[in-house]
């Protein structure tokens, strides 16, 4: 190797790392060098600077898949803790390192920053840049690019717009969207644009309440362990399905709120259950890991132990608080709010009796008469020929229309 | 216009004002976020290539693939005459075709390598991988040496890293034949003793 190939390529930030390959950008002198390592080879590809048309990243939702793909997994693991015993350190030290193993990557993904997708435009090509995965990355490398490729780029002139303005008919192609203006400050992040959004609708909280009443089924039965009545396998097969169901509602809920009607306490309630479960369950961990708990603790009865009890109290009162006023708010909100108006059918409008609930009483509409709608002034309301509604316009027959003569066969 | 902007996303087609290096910040049609930059390549119009010209006069020398036409170049390898068409500029030197296929099989032009084989990595997995099943390196580790200097000076990757690795693997290939040595010679002293 020469000394002039030892100083000719400089790493452009980013690098992907997969199990079956890995891929790379080099900046040459006179090109940009696309490397691709599968197995014991490299493959090349090169992009001369002066081909170069375009570079584009592309914001992915990668970024939050994989976010909401460890939260699922880090919940899953502990919510298998509830499974053994308070005593069984080592099951529960096994739970929460794997747990851990899903809280170290959602924390590195969440430092590397949202995902996108680089792509390099020439004359002939245009090809994706693997390595550049990571938004800071294709920031950092475009910025390094821009200067190396409007260097060698020179010499070529720039039209002004006056000269390409109708050139080939580009704007008038049918999938062509208006020119973007170039006057804009470069973007700082690569932000979502808020887009336009919808009406909120109506959601009647009904995983709400069914949270809700999980919640009391559990205070039921926290109540029936205390009373040692629970033996052990079937309480902790109880607070396993109770707390699987809790999740899955919690999730359930929290999807079906978005972009609702509810009010902000009603939709904070299925993230409460989620942070009331989850410090629940760690300090649980935590003080069955840190050796404090009694050497003739009985694990028949759970409770024997003061700390535990302690513990278990204060959840248990937490969700007797959020179970009352959760219920009283979903009950309040249910009678205060309307439904939105539907779309009136033709000939007839929306009246208050249209929007509100069938199940509480109030007045169904009455069909309006054909041609007359309760929104219309007086003025428009045709004359009605001795109290009697006026008679639908006629609708002109509609001629038979011949039926071809199919040539024979 | 010779480019276009397209959205990776959704395939929508921008044309973006003439004369900035920032092109647009979102799709307008999905409005997705990007960053892009657009040079001046973009605006460049598409030449079109040289179909070589005809002969005119019978004393003109022709082109060694096509006859009909005016050699405008030699090779810079083989020599032959070739016209426009044929002629192939890479380094400032003229190639008849031939001549870039053999030395794109060779290595010679460096431009035209697409791929190489990463003796190296072969030679450190020679000897590290076996340790797991430590009874084949009697096997691997010679090998292992074997491709360290039978490859020693074979180009590696493109980009420098240097031979570090072929260094590492020599170290280990090393240390196990000598091991191997060792339980040689202990087998050997204790079938003298018996």
């Amino acid at each position: 190797m020469t000394a002039d190939e030892k100083q000719e390529y400089i790493k452009v930030p980013g690098a992907r790392i997969q199990l079956s390959h890995s891929s790379s950008l080099h900046m040459g002198q006179t090109h940009l060098l696309k490397l691709v390592n599968v197995g014991y080879s490299e493959d090349y590809r090169r992009y001369y600077y002066t081909d170069i048309q375009s570079l584009i990243a592309v914001r992915t939702s990668s970024h939050s898949v994989w976010s909401a793909a460890f939260v699922i997994w880090i919940l899953t693991w502990i919510s298998f803790i509830p499974l053994f015993s308070v005593n069984d350190s080592i099951a529960r030290i096994v739970l929460v390192s794997i747990g851990g193993i899903g809280l170290l990557f959602l924390i590195i993904n969440l430092i590397a920053g949202p995902t996108c997708k680089c792509y390099i435009r020439t004359a002939v090509s245009c090809d994706e840049l693997p390595s550049l995965k990571r938004i800071r990355h294709a920031r950092k490398a475009f910025e390094i690019l821009n200067a190396r490729i409007q260097t060698a780029q020179q010499h070529i002139e720039i039209p002004q717009p006056d000269a390409i303005a109708g050139v080939e008919g580009a704007q008038t192609a049918p999938q062509v969207v208006q020119p973007t203006s170039f006057a804009t400050p470069p973007t700082p992040g690569l932000r979502m644009p808020k887009r336009a959004k919808a009406a909120p609708r109506f959601y009647n909280a009904r995983f709400h309440e069914l949270l809700l009443y999980l919640l009391v089924w559990d205070v039921i039965d926290t109540i029936i362990e205390f009373g040692f009545l629970g033996h052990e396998w079937t309480s902790t097969a109880t607070n396993s399905a109770i707390l699987l169901a809790m999740l899955t509602l919690c999730f359930l809920a929290a999807f079906k709120q978005h972009n609702s009607t509810l009010p902000k306490f009603i939709q904070s309630i299925p993230w409460l259950s989620i942070g009331l479960l989850a410090t629940q369950i760690t300090v649980i961990t935590a003080y069955a890991i840190s050796g404090l708990v009694p050497d003739e603790f009985d694990e028949q009865l759970l409770y024997s132990d003061s700390t535990l009890l302690m513990i278990v109290m204060v959840t248990t009162l937490v969700e007797l608080l959020m179970i009352v006023f959760g219920l009283r708010s979903i009950f309040h909100y249910r009678n205060s709010s309307k439904r939105p108006p539907a779309v009136p059918a033709f000939g007839a409008a929306a009246s208050p009796a249209v929007v509100g609930f069938a199940s509480q009483g109030e007045e169904k509409p009455q069909p309006a008469s054909p041609g007359v709608s309760p929104g219309m002034s007086p003025p428009d309301l045709p004359p009605l020929a001795g109290g009697q509604p006026p008679s639908p316009p006629a609708i002109p027959p509609v001629p038979e229309s011949p039926r071809p003569d199919y040539p024979s066969l | 216009m010779a480019g276009i902007i397209e959205c990776p996303a959704c395939k929508t087609i921008m044309v973006p004002a003439p004369g900035g290096v920032r092109g647009p910040d979102a799709c307008p049609a999905c409005r997705r976020p990007l960053i892009s930059y657009i040079f001046p390549a973009f605006y460049k119009p598409l030449e079109e290539s040289s179909r070589g010209e005809l002969v005119v006069l019978d004393s003109e020398a022709t082109c060694f693939y096509h006859p009909a036409k005016r050699a405008d170049v030699p090779c810079d390898v083989c020599g032959k005459f070739l016209c426009s068409l044929c002629a192939i500029d890479l380094d400032d030197k003229q190639f008849c075709p031939g001549c870039v296929e053999k030395s794109r099989e060779k290595g010679v032009i460096k431009q035209l390598e697409k791929r190489r084989v990463l003796y190296d990595d072969i030679a450190l997995s020679l000897s590290l991988v076996p340790i797991l099943f430590w009874p084949v390196t009697l096997v691997t580790a010679p090998a292992a040496l074997y491709t360290i200097i039978r490859y020693w000076k074979t180009p590696g990757s493109i980009v420098p890293r240097g031979k570090k690795k072929f260094i590492l693997a020599g170290i280990i290939a090393i240390l196990q034949i000598i091991a191997w040595a060792g339980v040689g010679v202990l087998i050997y002293k204790s079938w003298g003793q018996e």
